[in-house]
This record gives structure tokens, sequence and C-alpha cells, in this order.
């Protein structure tokens, strides 16, 4: 699985790349837009990490070419450009994920994972289960091992997002994103608080836990 | 001054079409009273030689041709304006006042105007043939009427003439005072763009007197109040960036210096761990002093839109309700139907979020916090009201200030730039942001401006 980087600022791109190389990605730098295009267009990448302010041809000019050529490669867009502004003026031009800088590389990671998954998701799918939880996204039902576990709204859509992610890694930024719909980041630990919530529900009583915290990078539903 | 500008100068050209205008109407005026004058004082000559004629033609009836003469010897000597002439086939005069019958042709209805005397005397006669193969000639000198004609065409002419000067003269002189006043104003602008911020434009008389251009000085000088408390601001957040976060920075330098002189690996780790907190602590305090920046600048106005504040307080304060359990804090909500205000989600979100986590933070285990939502007579009110230790009367302007902390919360986490940041969202939504003491407790009110909304049928309501 290739990654295609495409950062002015070498540094981070190496940086980028080291941490992906790691993970087991391949990972190309490029550090112009010019040649990030012709890249972009000439081989297939799994994703496409784009930062927005560079040399020679402007980050969202390049992706909206990559769009009008019929590339649907995933893109994540880097920026320091945070406002909310900024953030839907990128996914329209055709992005598929924003991260403000500077963020941590689990975060990177983390969201990296969740364009992958998304590729493959199956949006027909009406349950998501794992390991005897199940949820049911017609009848808002959820159930583990056939007992019926009662949920608030905002707990089945965060379980539904954990769901959807089963097995990577969930930031508590993309819990925020997804959803509370929140762009800020509050100061306190209120989504680790949900979680505990959510986890007192679906894995107190029983024996193998799903709902994991993965330290330094936010949460995962797994089964180990 | 140069004498250019005056005749571009819109009053100048106002002042032309006014003059060009008043001429036209004088003209026309003038023009009717000519007229009417003139038909007037012909038909007078006229009448008055019909009534002659008609005296004439009855002396000639009754008295014949000698009476007829003698009757105009009567009248010739008389002196008045009255011509008579009467001659033979041969046109050789026998009674009259003037001696030859006249060169002009006779017009088809026997009037005929001539001059006498080489031109010194215009008059007006009809003539006509009697019986006997006479020629008479009756008719009026109208050298006085011409003479009124003359002197009113040239008093009309003179009254044009003068107000055509007194028009340009006006204008120019209206122009002069209006460029005036433009060149101070031009002045007074340069001046501020040379940097002198502080100064304002001079305003002319006392309020009753007050113009559009004065409305246009009185818009610039809170214009330029405006732009004045922006640069101070600007200047307060170099300030304030200076000042705390030095200190931060100060303290993260320190530790990683720690780090190089530590020889224990575990501590290592501490160390590296804390500085990447401290880090992401000092990032926080940059987001929200630029979030505050950029909303006292006024640039998110233009996204604007319709929104339901009870969705959004909702979701909030379903968000924030476990972190209150875990308190044993007592969070409820309470909400008007419709909350309709103009803004962004985003901005609002954030300043609710602020202020609750502000309620959660300071409200001791097992307080209360209350949230409410209604409408006032223009807006929106958004009110927490908590159990908490509240903040002291002296202290209510300060905490809005950036960075401040009162003494007793200086241990806590949290930058001091939370309030600040409610207050600049407050005003770009030009809301209003008020604490009240809640005994015990704090209140805190967020006021933003109602919106119209449409409900499901289509029907505006306020």
């Amino acid at each position: 699985m290739r990654i295609l980087i495409i950062e002015d600022d070498k540094e981070t791109a190496a940086f980028i790349a080291k941490g992906l190389q790691e993970s087991g990605f391949g990972a190309d730098q490029v550090h112009d837009g010019k040649q990030g295009l012709v890249l972009a267009l000439d081989r297939k990448y799994e994703v496409i990490i784009l930062d927005r302010m560079l040399p020679g041809l402007d980050g969202l000019t390049i992706l909206k070419s990559i769009r009008a050529v019929g590339v649907l490669t995933p893109v994540l867009i880097l920026s320091a450009l945070g406002e909310v502004d900024d953030r839907v003026q990128g996914l329209k031009a055709g992005g598929d994920d924003y991260l403000v800088k500077p963020y941590s590389f689990a975060e990177l990671l983390a969201r990296i994972q969740a364009l992958l998954r998304r590729k493959q998701d199956n949006k027909t799918d009406t349950t998501l289960s794992l390991n005897g939880l199940s949820l049911d996204l017609l009848t808002r039902k959820v159930s583990r091992d056939g007992q019926n576990i009662d949920l608030q709204p905002k707990e089945f859509s965060l379980l539904e997002l954990m769901l959807r992610h089963k097995g990577q890694v969930v930031t508590r930024t993309m819990i925020l994103e997804k959803v509370w719909d929140y762009a800020f980041d509050p100061q306190t630990n209120v989504v680790d608080v949900h979680i505990s919530r959510l986890r007192q529900k679906i894995d107190k009583e029983f024996d193998t836990k799903l709902l994991h915290t993965i330290r330094g990078a936010g949460y995962s539903l797994r089964e180990n | 001054m140069k004498t250019e500008k005056i005749f571009t100068t819109s009053a100048f050209k106002l002042s032309l079409l006014y003059m060009c205008l008043f001429l036209f109407s004088v003209l026309l005026i003038f023009s009717f009273i000519y007229w009417s004058m003139n038909s007037f004082m012909q038909r007078q000559t006229e009448a008055t030689i019909a009534a002659e004629i008609q005296g004439l033609q009855e002396q000639y009836k009754i008295l014949g041709l000698p009476g007829l003469v003698a009757i105009i010897q009567e009248r010739s000597r008389q002196k008045s304006k009255g011509i008579y002439l009467l001659t033979d086939w041969n046109t050789r005069p026998l009674a009259g006042n003037i001696s030859s019958w006249p060169g002009q042709k006779i017009s088809d209805s026997g009037w005929l105007a001539f001059s006498l005397y080489s031109k010194q005397i215009n008059a007006l006669a009809r003539a006509f043939t009697l019986k006997e193969q006479l020629h008479l000639l009756v008719g009026r000198n109208i050298e006085d009427q011409l003479q009124t004609k003359s002197l009113l065409l040239k008093s009309m002419s003179w009254a044009i003439g003068a107000t055509l000067v007194l028009g340009l003269v006006g204008g120019v002189f209206m122009s002069r005072a209006l460029l005036r006043r433009l060149e101070k104003i031009n002045k007074s602008i340069s001046a501020v763009r040379q940097g002198n911020i502080s100064q304002r434009l001079p305003l002319t008389g006392s309020s009753w007197q007050r113009d559009e251009l004065d409305q246009l000085t009185i818009n610039i000088n809170d214009m330029l109040e405006q732009i004045e408390y922006l640069i101070s601001s600007i200047r307060q957040v170099g300030d304030n960036i200076a000042h705390d976060l030095r200190t931060p920075l100060g303290r993260l330098r320190s530790r990683l210096e720690q780090y190089l002189n530590e020889s224990n690996a575990r501590q290592h780790t501490e160390i590296l761990a804390q500085s990447l907190t401290e880090i992401d602590n000092i990032l926080h305090t940059f987001n929200s002093i630029l979030q505050i920046s950029r909303a006292e600048a006024g640039v998110q106005r233009k996204n604007f839109t319709h929104l339901d504040l009870k969705p959004i307080i909702q979701n909030m304060f379903e968000f924030y309700l476990p972190l209150a359990e875990d308190k044993n804090i007592d969070l409820n909500l309470k909400m008007s139907p419709q909350l309709p205000v103009m803004g962004e989600a985003n901005l609002i979100n954030q300043a609710l979020s602020n202020i609750l986590e502000n309620a959660i933070k300071y409200t001791p285990i097992q307080g209360q916090i209350k949230l409410t939502a209604y409408k006032t007579k223009n807006s929106c009110c958004l009110q927490v009201a908590d159990s908490g230790p509240g903040i002291p009367d002296q202290f209510k302007d300060k905490v809005l200030q950036r960075f401040y902390r009162l003494e007793h919360s200086r241990n806590q986490p949290g930058n001091g730039l939370g309030l600040s940041l409610v207050e600049a969202m407050a005003k770009l939504h030009q809301g209003q942001l008020e604490l009240q003491d809640n005994d015990p407790g704090l209140i805190v009110r967020l006021y933003l401006p109602s919106a119209k909304i449409l409900n499901p049928e289509g029907i505006r309501e306020a």
C-alpha cells in the first residue's frame, strides 16, 4: 500500500514518511505541487496526503485537477488554515478529510486508516457488529449476545462510529467531528467521559472487553 | 484651490442646472407677458380706430361730405394721437393732419402700418374709399406703445442677464464653500493615514444644523474610533502574547534542558510527556487568541446563516451532562420553543462550551447548574446559573480581559481566555455578555439578537 505525501516542508514530509513506513505503508514524498500532480495522475496510491500551501501549484488547485480527471484516491488535506470556512472549501474541492496543523502523528495515522476503511465500506449494510455486539441502523436497536442495550441517541452515534472503524484507532478529534459536529477543542476530558459511559453499557457485564483506550491516540473497538 | 476644480464640483453643476431651468421658466413667462401686452395694445388701438371710424361714418351719413371734412379738420386740430387724411381720387389731401398718403401697400383687410417723418413716428391706420372716390385714412400714433414695448424688452433682457450672472456667481460661491468643507475632511483623513489615528474630523455648528456632509463626517469619525480600538487591541494582544506565553515557553525550555542533563531514562519519558502537554497548552492558547482576534475583526460575519439555537443548546447540554454527573452536579435544561438567530454554529458552540466548562469547573461537587434559554423582546438569551464561588463585583469586568485569572483559580487548568472569547463572539454576533451574582454562584447570560425565521407553514414569525 503506497501513500503519496505532497508537502513542501522537507522535515515534515520526512517525518510523516518515516512514521508511515513504520506503520507498514510505503511512502513517496514530493515537495512541489506540480511534481505532486504528475505523480498523483501517473501512479496508483491508496491515500494522498496534500498540504494546502504549496509552492508552484496551490493544494486545492491540484485537488480539483485530480478530481476533474476522475482520480478517486482518498485525499487528506493538511493545513495551517483551520477556520470552518477553510475546512468547507477543502472538502468542497474534493478532499475527503481535513487535518489542521499541528497534529499528532497518531491522529494522522488514525485518519488515514479511516479513509482506507471507508473505501471498503459497504454502504448498504444495515447492521454493524463485532463479536456478539450488534447495532441495527434501521431499528436503532443495540444488543450484545442477545441482551438488549439501551443507548441514548449520541451514545448510539458514538457506537456506530466505533463499529464502522472497528479494529482501528478513533481519535477524540474524530469523535468530536463525527458524532457532535464540533470543530473546537474542549479543554476538559468530556469525550473520555462519554466513552466511559458507553463502555459501562456495552462492556461492563461481559467477559470480553471490546472498547479499549489507546494511550496517546484515542479509542478502539476491537476484540483483544 | 484650483479654479478648474470649482467647475467640476457637483455643487456647481447643480447650480448651473438650476439656473438653466430658472432661466427657461423666466423666458417663458416673459414671452407670455410680452405677447399678452403686445396683443392687448394692438387690440386697443384697433378698437379705438374702429370707434373713430364709427363716429366719422355717422357724421358722413348725417352731414355728408362737408360734415366729414369739418369733423376731420376739427379732430386734426386737437392734439390727440389720431391720424386723419382725406384725399381725392388722385390722393391730393383735402383734410387731415398728415401731409401725404403713405406709400405702403394696403392690406386686404384695409389695415396698414406706416411711419411718418422718416420713421420718427409710427402709426397704424385703416384706409378706405368713399363712394365719391375719395380716400380716407383713419389711424393712431402708436409711437408711445412701441416705446413701451422696447422698454419692456430691454428690462427683460437685463433681468435675464442679471439672473445668468448671479446664477454663475452664486454657483461659484456654493462650490467654493462645499470644496472648502471637503478639503477639510480630506486633510483630516490624510493626517489619519499618516499615523495620527486619534484625530477626528470637525463638525459644523450646533446639532440642529447637521446636514448630510456632517452625517458623513460622523460616520467617518465612528469608523476611525473603531479602527483605533482594533489597532489598540492588536497591540494589546501582542503584549499579552509576549507576557503570558513566555512563561509556559520558558517552562518548556527548562524541562527540555533538564532532559538533556538527566541521566535517568525513566525521567526522560516523563519530561518529554510533560513537554508535549505544555506545547499543546501553548497551541491551545494561540488558537484562542487567534479566534478572539478574528472575532473582533468581524471577519466571519459574512458567513452567518439562520440558526435555531434549540438543537445547538440541546446538543451541548447532552455533551456536558456526563461530565457534570461525574461530579454529582445537577445539570438541568429548560428552553423556549423557538430561538432563531443569525450566526455561525461553530462559534456559538465554542462560546457555549466555554461557559459550560467554566460552570462545571468551578461548581463544587453536588452543586447545581441551571441552563435556561428564553426569548426577550429582541434577543435570544442563554443563561447558565451555577452554585460555585461566583465572581466578586469588582472583578466582573476584569475577567473578560484576556489572560485574566482570579487569584483562587490560578491553580486550575485554563489560560484565562475563555470569557474573552465568549465576549468577542457575542460582540461579533452583535449580542452581549452579562455576568451577575447568583448568591451563591455566578449567572452568565449570553444575548444574541433574534432573527426572523419561517416555520413549516412558511409564515414569518419573530
